[in-house]
């Protein structure tokens, strides 16, 4: 970046540097300065509405409202004076007067705009003894998000979310004064892909997410950084977990200039649900007569092993591109060194070829976070072209002895996935390591719980080629273990 | 129930277009229009402008809703707004908004029982000189007080 | 009072003067024609040098807000006539427009030439009916007299004026929430910088001026910079519409110099008080103003300096006259009233504030009020006002709060103490 396009000034004494013409109060954000505000959000136009963000510019008679400020070459900016915290005070104590006091049942509380910037700018007593305005509580505007418009701020973000972001302008505020109501058109449910970011951004509890409502306080959450592991874009996410009950409650998005932006879409978030205990395989199970029995990992393994051992190099394998690279490389690399060479992958060369974008703005029609990585690493073993369509040629041969497959750790990735591997009852013995619960079936003989995506550390390839990590959380299944202590 | 602009409205919202640079500002005078038309703004109204507009529901309703003049729900076939703020009040035009309501027997904001009235309080209407001052639909009274105004609603065909 | 020229209600009297055939057998669009033949730098500078100010509240100077707007040719600018009047107190615009439309237009015409604009709007609140339908017939008169349209007069100068009807909010007449109403949206008020003039209507340099201010022009053009100097005071030169209004022989608008005694309105040309009411107080400038205590009033000149001094503003110029026999609390209650249902809601300190105040003062007025109600209430009007906000419409609902409280602060202790208000009669509930 060329010397003319960062400016240099001073904040509270301190020397600052910010590129030309970038918005003061997001630079103060980011140079962590103590600025409160509810309405300014970087990814959204401004709205200077909430009148938190005031600062002091030496030459100018009155503070201004930062969000509306470019940042200029030698500008001298106080964020600390007794007459801005006289400001913050006041318009906090006026964003207080009608909000319910619902703290004791706000899923935001926690994490909540008006809570943490009381602690920092207000901790005053509240003088308001008249009879607060009443608005609607518990409307449900869509299949993920609730409105409680008492508890609404008015700071719009929601509004302007999906205005420039999704851009169906699906909310708006209605009427005026203190009587204005945030929602949707007589309730209409919000209908797009995007309705869970509104949650995420909304600094109070007016907007909540259905899914996660009453179910836990956010205190108990511990924060992973993670890539999404529904479709190929990978966007950037946090996953909210509780490591002591062994259960993830929601994934958020995670700021990435270039991937995702500061989103990610509803489809994406949900993920989630697929990885905890109960939509998971949680033991070893061993097919026996029309029964798969839960067994312990010293059978299983056995079995496992024995069965490697047994057919030798006329293994069959069928990977998923829902597994890290890592976990690519050490199959096939395992498996090869063995001289086993019928490798096959699932991935489709019409997803890695059309990769435009299939709603209103980041999903894609691949939902596998890794099909490059899977292709890439096959292709490091020269066995690209062993894809799904020659797989099914040799199932159909009816000469497999031995399968393993990976099957995916997301059944609605590929609803098809068990008609795919139709034929399948002609293979003698049919080993899955996988997540799923929804796989535990009769067609297999073997079944091997294996890690999900927030329990291990690695590495998805995005749909542009972009490496992204994924790091590894608490355990939530007791019995999984990693492909490569199964696989030896 | 659909509705639709009779083709004397459909060209007069057509005029619309050449009067702005940017099509959106058509949206106010397309408002009033269909309160012309259809009475009042009900869903099917909004969801009609909305259409014709291009523009999504929800950002129809919020210039409806922001808006004194433009109705969400039905109004009596004659509106009567009596200003209630600073001069007309000290006139004891709030008197005369308290007295009408209790001789037609209705609440503020509703129509009475033969939709032949809706009262309501206003600002300040322009004609202070001449307070207490009201308007009914699109005429304005002047120095109304309560005996006048009986005469004058009693007066209106129904 | 020694003679003074009527800039505004020269004409008034002359019957049908709206209509176009006698106003320019009065001389009417003589000045518009005079302007077009001159450069828009010359037009602006003879309306700078009159001193004119803005006729809406603001008081700001015309000819140095027209020069804000770049001489970027590109740009299409546009010419904004606010006619959205709805201060209370205020009903000289609506004067203008049903009796005076042409005068308006010629005014409009020669702005629009001075800014360079080819397409101007008059926002005219809703409620105006008359006014509404006196300007479409003027500027379809003008049209057939090639007065407005393309060519006018024969010159390359081509100008549309469109009236736009409002629909019932206060604020569509603050600048920006004007702009903001014609752009299709709710009057919301803009955040500022940018300004108007810089970025305005379609983010397009923008010039909102008010009717009086607007039909101030053509005579300012006829007479002179200096001519208009002649009369008013320095700092408030010219003329200026005067509502006068409340309990008073002859309420009206009237045309008078600035700096004109605010007792001889009420006394002289107002008659005074009716019946045997005595003067309590004046609120000079709109509901917005500070309110004055008769003893104040009968001090104070009606000009921006003037007023001003006395801790209030000129403001519109609508002034109510107070009587002895009325509630001060009661008066507080109904304009704080009217804030709290105007306020916007875009910005919290106002829609919160405006709110909050209303209900305390509500609470007073009917005997439920606190002691610590009363410094509240000036805490809260302090605290909303000075820059607070997106616009002035906070600090208009905070300085009647503040003078109401300050000057007749014994009316609110008595209303708490709960003694018996002998003024405050009205018990239906509102």
């Amino acid at each position: 970046m060329s010397e003319k396009n960062i400016v240099q000034f001073e904040v509270d004494g301190k020397e600052v540097q910010a590129p030309k013409g970038e918005n003061l109060l997001k630079v103060l954000i980011d140079q962590k300065f103590k600025v409160p505000y509810y309405c300014y959000h970087p990814g959204l136009s401004v709205a200077g509405a909430c009148r938190m963000c005031f600062v002091e510019q030496e030459g100018v008679p009155r503070p201004m409202i930062s969000c509306n400020m470019q940042v200029q070459e030698g500008m001298k900016i106080k964020t600390e004076s007794e007459n801005l915290k006289n400001i913050r005070k006041w318009n906090l104590a006026f964003h207080l007067i009608n909000h319910p006091l619902d703290c004791p049942i706000c899923d935001q509380a926690g994490e909540c705009g008006l809570q943490d910037f009381y602690m920092e700018h207000g901790q005053y007593n509240s003088q308001m003894q008249e009879q607060k305005v009443l608005k609607r509580k518990v409307v449900s505007i869509g299949d993920h998000v609730m409105l409680d418009s008492e508890r609404c701020i008015l700071c719009s973000r929601c509004v302007r979310f999906f205005d420039e972001v999704p851009k169906t302008s699906e909310m708006a505020i209605f009427n005026r004064g203190d009587r204005s109501e945030i929602g949707t058109f007589l309730d209409r449910p919000l209908k797009n892909n995007y309705t869970l970011n509104s949650v995420n951004i909304c600094p109070v509890g007016a907007l909540t997410s259905k899914d996660f409502r009453f179910k836990k306080r956010v205190w108990f959450l511990k924060k992973l950084n993670s890539i999404c592991p529904g479709c190929s874009t990978g966007c950037n996410i946090e996953v909210h977990e509780d490591p002591r009950e062994k259960q993830v409650f929601r994934m958020l998005p995670r700021y990435n200039e270039n991937v995702n932006g500061h989103w990610m879409c509803d489809y994406g978030a949900m993920r989630y649900e697929k990885i905890n205990p109960k939509n998971r395989i949680l033991t070893p199970k061993l097919k026996q007569g029309h029964e798969l029995v839960p067994t312990d990992w010293d059978n299983a393994q056995k079995y496992f092993d024995d069965a490697m051992e047994k057919v030798g190099k006329d293994l069959y394998v069928l990977i998923t591109p829902q597994y890290t690279v890592e976990e690519f490389e050490h199959i096939y690399a395992t498996f090869t060194q063995k001289g086993i060479q019928n490798i096959f992958h699932t991935v489709d060369e019409k997803n890695i070829k059309d990769t435009k974008v299939i709603d209103e703005l980041l999903m894609r029609n691949d939902k596998n976070p890794n099909s490059k990585g899977l292709l890439k690493v096959s292709a490091a073993h020269g066995l690209e072209k062993q894809n799904l369509a020659a797989f099914q040629k040799e199932l159909e041969t009816q000469k497999i002895k031995t399968l393993v497959v990976f099957s995916p750790a997301d059944p609605d990735s590929d609803p098809e996935f068990m008609n795919s591997l139709k034929g399948i009852e002609a293979v003698e013995t049919k080993i899955q390591l996988g997540t799923a619960a929804q796989y535990e079936t009769l067609d297999f003989d073997c079944i091997l719980p294996t890690l999900s995506f927030v329990e291990k550390a690695g590495t998805f390839i995005n749909f542009n080629d972009v490496e992204q990590k994924i790091e590894a959380g608490a355990k939530l299944v007791e019995d999984a273990k990693a492909i490569s202590e199964i696989l030896c | 129930m659909k509705v639709s602009f009779s083709p004397k409205a459909l060209k007069e919202f057509n005029s619309f277009e050449g009067l702005f640079d940017n099509p959106k500002s058509r949206l106010l005078p397309t408002l009033h229009l269909a309160q012309r038309e259809f009475g009042h703004l009900s869903t099917e109204v909004i969801d009609y402008v909305a259409a014709l507009l291009n523009l999504p529901s929800a950002k129809v309703m919020q210039v409806a809703s922001f808006y004194t003049m433009l109705h969400k729900k039905s109004v009596g076939k004659y509106e009567v707004t009596i200003c209630t703020n600073i001069t007309c009040a000290m006139m004891k035009s709030r008197e005369l908004l308290a007295h009408t309501l209790k001789k037609l027997n209705v609440k503020e904001k509703d129509m009475t029982q033969d939709k032949k009235f809706t009262i309501r309080r206003e600002e300040c209407l322009g004609a202070c000189d001449k307070a207490p001052a009201l308007r009914i639909n699109d005429t304005y009274y002047y120095n109304v007080t309560p005996e006048k105004l009986d005469k004058i609603l009693e007066s209106l065909p129904s | 009072m020694k003679d003074f020229p009527k800039v505004l209600f020269e004409r008034l009297e002359i019957p049908n003067i709206h209509k176009i055939s006698v106003f320019q057998e009065h001389g009417g669009y003589q000045m518009a024609k005079r302007a077009l033949q001159m450069a828009p730098e010359e037009v602006t500078k003879i309306v700078t040098d009159s001193g004119l100010r803005g006729r809406g509240g603001a008081g700001f100077p015309t000819g140095m807000k027209w020069s804000f707007v770049p001489k970027d040719a590109s740009k299409i600018k546009y010419l904004l006539c606010n006619g959205d009047e709805s201060e209370p107190g205020t009903f000289k615009d609506r004067i203008l427009m049903e009796k005076m439309p042409h005068l308006l237009l010629e005014g409009m015409i020669i702005a629009a030439h001075a800014i360079d604009c080819h397409r101007a709007y008059i926002y005219i609140r809703g409620e105006f009916t008359e006014s509404i339908a006196a300007l479409e017939k003027a500027i379809e008169d003008c049209h057939t007299e090639n007065i407005l349209g393309k060519n006018i007069f024969g010159t390359k100068f081509n100008l549309e004026i469109h009236v736009f009807k409002g629909a019932g909010a206060y604020i569509c007449g603050e600048e920006t929430g004007l702009i903001s109403s014609l752009e299709g949206t709710k009057g919301w008020p803009k955040v500022k910088p940018p300004f108007p003039a810089i970025a305005g209507f379609n983010r397009l340099p923008s010039i909102v001026n008010n009717v009086e201010t607007l039909a101030a022009v053509p005579w300012i053009l006829k007479n002179g910079a200096q001519a208009y100097r002649k009369f008013g005071t320095e700092k408030s030169p010219g003329t200026k519409l005067f509502c006068l209004s409340g309990p008073v022989k002859n309420p009206g608008t009237y045309e008078l110099p600035c700096g004109f005694p605010l007792k001889d309105l009420i006394f002289d040309i107002g008659g005074g008080l009716l019946d045997d009411l005595n003067l309590k107080a004046v609120i000079p400038g709109g509901a917005s103003a500070k309110i004055l205590t008769a003893e104040e009033a009968l001090k104070t000149t009606l000009c921006y300096e003037g007023c001003q001094t006395m801790g209030t503003m000129l403001g519109s110029g609508g002034v109510i006259v107070i009587p002895h026999t009325q509630c001060m609390v009661d008066l507080l209650h109904v304009v704080s009233y009217f804030f709290k249902d105007e306020s916007c809601g875009q910005c919290t300190p106002c829609r919160e504030g405006t709110g909050w105040m209303h209900k305390i003062v509500d609470s007073i007025l009917h005997q439920r009020g606190r002691p610590e109600d009363v410094q509240l209430l000036l805490d809260i009007s302090e605290n909303i006002q000075g820059g607070r906000t997106i616009c002035a419409l906070a600090d208009a609902a905070a300085w009647p709060v503040e003078s109401y409280v300050k000057k007749f602060k014994q009316e609110f202790v008595d209303h708490i103490e709960k003694k018996a208000c002998n003024l405050y009669k009205y018990s239906a509930s509102l």
